[in-house]
């Protein structure tokens, strides 16, 4: 059976662009809009997404026989945090100028819903090693979505990428302040929706 | 029979899983403590401007912090009865010349707390530094106050001895404008951050707040002596 | 009496936890297809945000403070939400099936919504808050959601779906309108020093 075939192939390809949690699913929007002004802010955001997506489907997975129905959100959300509680640790720990810039965002990981959504929607009623790609699937879907937005965002708000700027910054650059802020974000993440949902319906209609 | 075993199995977890977080809190507090520390002495050395905290090494930076800036001395606010530890630089190790007076400031911004140090000339009567040690604000903005253009005019000179009554020690700023001799604004200006409106906003807040306070302090012991 | 009523007025419009702090976009821009589910949803969050508030305030200042676990607030509270979350779960599919299901998956996400844990760590910063401002500022941020989703399924009941491109339906409109929502409360920051 090819890859594309299985279960956990056709879970992590579907999420990064057909059935993808930002524009698709309507999922972790929140931290779309925060981290997005700074391209480098939103790769360590998007690294931090995909490992905690993954471990924690796996771990959900592996657990789901085992939690009782009426506890199963308390357990999901439990897990989840005290993965990412521990990854923050460490990293204040061994890494504390990483630590600086990611701290605020630590909250903003716990609480995605790509996270929790997957957990409920796949982990919770599927294998191991499936839920694995799955997470994984969710968190680069997530991550394409979001680098893209985060490149306009960032060259039309700061002149900048990653920090540095870009040549001849000083002859065609003006601060278009409004990308640094929220409604910034809100408009590219629609231009990023609408061409993302045009391409799905056009290739589903295409397909019938 | 099933209750029982929900109970049992979402304490057992949650005993687990806090046990973990519990474990590595503790095994590493004494490095966040060490590197919070450090955090705080590179910000004073850079505050005072005492040395290049780029090229000094950690425990160089510890003994200029050690030898070069006095903290023994605490004003009282009379109003509050507030505790307001006074931190004294001098050039050299010996104490022989005076370069600045600081004092922490401290307040809620837009998402969370933010907390710096002001530095003052001799005088008390005008700021010669700003530096922020801890913020949580948007990145990009808000988080803004700790680049150079935002501290600029701290570091150039800002009036903060008593206002005129009903007005502030401190006043936030449209950037680019700059208010005339005469205003209650002249020379008590910082420029707000465009796109930045509620942390400028709250920096406006909780600076004039802790520089009231360091006021009356400092008023105090002008007296008391 | 008057503070508690000042505080509940900035919950709900100045601070408001969606439209002032972009908080809990996931489920507002999902279920705000439809007035009703809206409602539903609205006043759930209301409930759990209320009581959480509440509940994570006595744990703070009669557990956490005293024992120093501070560090474990975080985890602590996230479940305390998930445990209500849970609660109204099981209260919703009992007493309004319809309702149960229209919500889907983003019943359970209310757990996760970043409004609901945003308000009891915002609760933890304000100087001087006690039980019962705590559990007005809850009370305040949930309405001001409910008011936010209930503004934002009225807009989107009224708009006539064919004549927007079809890629845009649906989620790229609502962020739009969501856009230029936000633009205008941008203007009410400065209001209220």
């Amino acid at each position: 059976m090819a890859f594309k075939d299985t279960l956990g192939g056709r879970a992590l390809i579907g999420n990064l662009w057909r059935d993808n949690p930002v524009f698709r699913q309507v999922l972790g929007i929140c931290s779309a809009l925060a981290v997005t002004n700074l391209l480098k802010n939103t790769l360590l955001m998007c690294g931090g997404l995909v490992f905690t997506a993954a471990l924690s489907n796996l771990t959900v997975s592996l657990l789901r026989k085992v939690i009782p129905k009426q506890v199963r959100m308390m357990v999901q959300v439990l897990i989840i945090a005290a993965y990412v509680i521990i990854v923050n640790i460490f990293i204040q720990a061994q890494f504390p100028e990483i630590h600086k810039t990611i701290g605020p965002y630590v909250g903003l990981i716990i609480t995605n819903c790509i996270i929790m959504g997957r957990a409920e929607a796949f982990a919770s009623k599927n294998p191991a090693w499936p839920s694995l790609l799955d997470g994984i699937g969710a968190g680069l879907g997530y991550s394409l979505v979001l680098i893209i937005i985060a490149v306009f965002r960032e060259t039309l708000g700061f002149g900048t990428l990653l920090g540095i700027p870009l040549p001849g910054r000083d002859i065609w650059w003006y601060q278009w302040t409004i990308m640094v802020m929220p409604p910034g974000a809100f408009f590219m993440l629609a231009l990023v929706a609408w061409f993302g949902n045009a391409y799905v319906l056009k290739k589903e209609g295409g397909a019938k | 029979m099933k209750r029982v075993k929900t109970v049992l199995f979402m304490v057992g977890i949650a005993a687990l899983y806090g046990a973990g977080v519990t474990g590595l809190y503790l095994s590493t507090k004494g490095t966040v403590e060490q590197n919070k520390k450090f955090v705080k002495q590179k910000a004073l050395v850079e505050l005072f401007g005492l040395g290049d905290i780029q090229t000094l090494s950690k425990e160089k930076i510890a003994a200029i912090v050690e030898t070069q800036i006095d903290q023994n001395e605490t004003l009282t606010d009379p109003q509050t009865g507030e505790q307001i530890p006074l931190l004294k630089a001098y050039t050299d190790a010996e104490h022989t010349t005076l370069k600045a007076y600081g004092f922490e400031f401290k307040g809620i911004g837009f998402w969370a707390e933010i907390k710096g140090y002001i530095a003052v000339d001799a005088s008390l009567q005008k700021t010669v530094g700003l530096k922020v040690i801890a913020q949580a604000e948007t990145p990009g903005l808000g988080a803004r106050i700790e680049e150079p253009f935002f501290v600029k005019p701290f570091a150039d000179g800002l009036d903060i001895s008593k206002p005129a009554p009903g007005k502030s020690y401190i006043y936030m700023g449209i950037a680019g404008s700059k208010p005339d001799p005469g205003t209650p604004q002249y020379r008590r200006t910082f420029d707000a951050i465009t796109g930045a409106t509620q942390t400028s906003l709250a920096m406006e807040r909780m600076l004039n707040a802790s520089i009231a306070e360091f006021r009356r302090a400092a008023d105090n012991r002008k007296a008391g002596k | 009496m008057m503070h508690l009523l000042v505080i509940f007025l900035a919950a709900a419009f100045t601070e408001n936890i969606l439209l002032a702090r972009f908080l809990g976009m996931c489920s507002f821009l999902a279920i705000s297809r439809q007035l009703k589910t809206s409602v539903g949803l609205g006043f759930a969050v209301v409930f759990v945000t209320t009581f959480t508030a509440a509940i994570n305030w006595l744990l703070h200042t009669y557990v956490m403070v005293p024992l120093g676990i501070e560090f474990l607030e975080l985890i602590v509270f996230i479940v305390v939400i998930a445990a209500f979350v849970q609660l109204v779960e099981m209260i919703i599919e009992r007493f309004s099936p319809s309702l149960y299901f229209s919500l889907g998956i983003f019943l359970p996400l209310i757990t996760v919504n970043c409004a609901i844990l945003g308000v009891s760590l915002f609760m933890l910063n304000k100087e001087g808050f006690g039980f019962w401002e705590s559990l007005v500022f809850g009370f305040g941020s949930g309405v001001g959601w409910l008011i936010a989703i209930v503004l934002m399924a009225g807009i989107r009941e009224q708009i006539k779906e064919d004549k927007i491109p079809a890629g845009l339906r649906g989620s790229g409109i609502t962020l739009i309108i969501t856009g230029i929502i936000a633009l205008a409360f941008v203007a009410f920051s400065g209001i209220i020093k």
